[in-house]
């Protein structure tokens, strides 16, 4: 088990560089992450690929193997990355690789990404008008990643940065709900 | 109550509407990382703070709360309160500024309610007149005041010897099945009447075991004056970690608050409430398997470095207040279990250093019979004594001091059959004393009843009966006391203590009870001489 903070920290910065530098030579910074979140979650939610992606009793070239082989379809610089990852038995970095790799992105280029998700998709007009406010907030130019996602039912929700501005027709119903299930008057027992 | 029509219930609903906010606000948001053993990593989530509610968003729509541990550099610790199976990796997890508070109010009495507040009884919801943070800081010096007033437990070994007063905090300490319940539960009944809210936390109990002490409350009509706070052996070790302090906090809101339910002061006194722990090694137990699979390292015995820190500053919330906070106390009884009679294992150590005395049970007491099996010897009250009412002082002093000699000449006596008549009396005297103060369960005896009983025994008037005629003989006294000598029970409920006079015509009412007893045994039971000679 890795011991030093400022080690993890240099790896992980060190992946994360060559990926955006790998990147931003073809021109998909944001492609690349998305597909990096994307493996974040795979990898989260399957604890087996977990497991083996960082299990001692597996050799290096086995760890790398699996990477090449489960995520065959994505681009071939981040299959190389994270098959080095695997094999240097680093792959329990990933989620601060991909943190690092929105930093970098972010630094080098300037620009924010902001997820948006909405229950219709956006409009021209009104994506232009979100994303004027949001650089106006940010202070950095804004690259919006689109969602949509009806359950919402309508409204906006922002994601930037961990934080999130949750302006859902949902959740101000769920508001509204707990509110009145919580309330007492006119009904003293 | 207002008469229901659909203009009122229109308007009731349109008041409740309008306190939605429909600002916007923004809130931190992390991912599930790793779930399982009730654990949750979050990734992200850097301004959370410690024991900070985190609110859990699953799949299926619903939310589950959590609770911030450990907060590392680029991931958070949370234990899930609540149906932690539906929470799944990639969730997404809030913040929402608020640590963990359970609503408290004068509807909770008579209730069973979760460690969350939530009612378990069925009897529908409960009006919550607030919530209260469950992790509230003790109150500091300069806001409290020394305990001198009492806590009677209407146990006479307890309330003789180990006395506690209200705002002390009172071990509670034995092997299992040696009746360190019974010593809470009888302490609960005896408050009827006595103005004292009383909260039972049973923490990692079998629900039968809770029903049974829910009936037994409900039977003596304690349960009106009673919150029963319930995470049983089924619940997770976060809501059985979490049980004391929220029971603390609900005893807290009667404490801070008047009749009227409003904060107390000098002119709106607070209540006076007993907490009991039953029991916290039961929760040490719960924290310990929290905190190994939040990865802490463990110490002693597996624990973690702060189990101390825990118990310590859940006691530290018992307190007699000042009289500008309205006079209110929390009385703590904790309770812990020993293995085997080791009082010296980690978690029975911490306890009894942190309070201020025990009541120790041991098993071998119990299987004899003295019953309330407790060891006189090593059972303390470090201020209690100062509660004292003044009539128990006068006679019971010497007591404890007495039993301990008899205890250790009772082991020496064993060797030699010879023994001179001065320690012949003594040992006399101490197994009728150990006789007078054995009591059964559930009957609880009030302070005059017992101050005639130990004065009756210290004074040397039972040193001629034969053993088994002790508790006869103490009941029948009592009986006779309140309606032979009504006045002298009269006079020491009213002056509190016993004066000279009282002191004389106690002596001449035991004296002639004692005759009359002695004349129905005589008649009735021949045997009780013999039993007098084979009874040493």
């Amino acid at each position: 088990m890795r011991t030093s903070r400022t080690l993890a920290k240099q790896l992980a910065a060190a992946y994360a560089n060559a990926l955006f530098e790998a990147a931003a030579h073809d021109d998909i910074v944001d492609e690349m992450h998305l597909q990096l979140e994307a493996v974040q979650r795979l990898v989260r939610a399957t604890a087996p690929l977990r497991d083996a992606l960082t299990d001692d009793a597996a050799t290096a070239s086995q760890r790398a193997a699996t990477i090449s082989g489960v995520f065959a379809g994505l681009n071939p610089a981040v299959i190389s990355v994270l098959a080095l990852m695997a094999e240097r038995d680093n792959f329990d970095l990933l989620s601060r690789v991909v943190e690092e790799y929105g930093r970098v992105a972010e630094e080098k280029r300037g620009i924010a990404a902001v997820d948006v998700t909405t229950a219709v998709t956006l409009s021209d007009a009104l994506r232009a008008s979100i994303i004027t406010k949001l650089t106006a907030d940010l202070g950095k130019g804004v690259v919006l990643r689109e969602k949509v996602d009806p359950s919402i039912i309508g409204g906006i929700i922002l994601d930037t940065h961990g934080q999130r501005i949750d302006a859902s027709i949902a959740s101000q119903l769920e508001n509204a709900r707990q509110v009145l299930s919580i309330a007492h008057t006119g009904g003293e027992a | 109550m207002a008469d229901i029509t659909a203009s009122n219930i229109d308007a009731v609903l349109r008041s409740q509407l309008d306190a939605i906010s429909t600002s916007v606000e923004s809130r931190e948001v992390g991912t599930v990382a790793q779930v399982g053993d009730g654990i949750a990593r979050v990734e992200g989530l850097r301004g959370a703070m410690a024991g900070e509610l985190l609110e859990f968003e699953t799949s299926d729509g619903s939310s589950v709360m959590g609770l911030a541990l450990n907060l590392d550099e680029h991931e958070v610790g949370a234990v899930l309160l609540g149906d932690f199976i539906k929470v799944k990796e990639n969730d997404s997890v809030k913040t929402t500024g608020k640590i963990v508070q359970v609503p408290a109010g004068e509807a909770f009495l008579g209730r069973i309610v979760g460690p969350l507040g939530n009612p378990l009884d069925g009897k529908g919801p409960i009006k919550a007149d607030g919530f209260r943070n469950v992790e509230h800081k003790a109150i500091g010096v300069v806001e409290r005041q020394p305990v001198t007033e009492p806590l009677q437990t209407g146990i006479m070994a307890v309330d003789s010897m180990i006395p506690i007063g209200r705002g002390q905090r009172e071990l509670i300490i034995g092997d299992r099945q040696t009746g360190k319940t019974s010593i809470a539960i009888d302490t609960i009944i005896n408050q009827k009447g006595k103005g004292v809210i009383c909260v039972y936390v049973a923490i990692g109990q079998k629900a039968s075991t809770v029903a049974a002490v829910v009936e037994t409350l409900a039977q003596h009509g304690a349960i009106e004056y009673t919150v029963i706070v319930s995470a049983t052996a089924s619940d997770s070790a976060p809501l059985q970690y979490i049980a004391p302090m929220s029971g603390a906090a609900i005893a807290e809101y009667f404490m801070y608050t008047g009749v009227d339910g409003k904060p107390a002061n000098k002119d709106n006194p607070g209540r006076a409430t007993l907490c009991i722990y039953d029991d916290l090694s039961k929760q040490a137990v719960a924290y310990r398997q929290m905190s190994l699979t939040l990865r802490r390292p463990p110490g002693r015995e597996a624990y973690p470095g702060d189990i101390f820190y825990l118990h310590s500053r859940l006691l530290e919330r018992a307190v007699k207040m000042n009289e500008e906070l309205g006079s209110g106390s929390m009385t703590a009884l904790p309770v812990i279990e020993t293995q085997a009679g080791d009082v010296s294992a980690y978690i029975p150590t911490n306890v009894i250093s942190i309070t201020d005395g025990q009541i120790f049970l041991q098993s071998d007491l119990f299987f004899k019979g003295v019953r309330p099996a407790i060891n006189v010897g090593i059972s303390v009250s470090r201020v209690g004594g100062n509660a004292q009412i003044k009539a128990m002082k006068q006679v019971a002093g010497t007591l404890r001091l007495d039993l301990a000699s008899f205890r250790s000449l009772e082991a020496f006596a064993q060797f030699g059959s010879d023994l001179d008549k001065a320690t012949q009396n003594q040992l006399n005297r101490g197994s009728r004393m150990v006789e007078l103060l054995k009591q059964g369960r559930l009957a609880p005896m009030p302070v005059e009843n017992q101050v005639v009983a130990i004065f009756a025994g210290t004074k040397g008037f039972l040193d001629d009966l034969a053993v088994p005629d002790v508790q006869p003989f103490r009941d029948g006294l009592i009986d006779y006391v309140h309606s032979s000598a009504a006045d002298v029970v009269g006079a020491i409920v009213s002056e509190g203590k016993i004066s000279d006079e009282t002191e004389e015509k106690l002596r001449t009412a035991i004296t002639a009870f004692k005759g009359i007893f002695m004349a129905e045994r005589s008649d009735v039971a021949p045997v009780a001489t013999a039993s007098s000679e084979s009874g040493e």
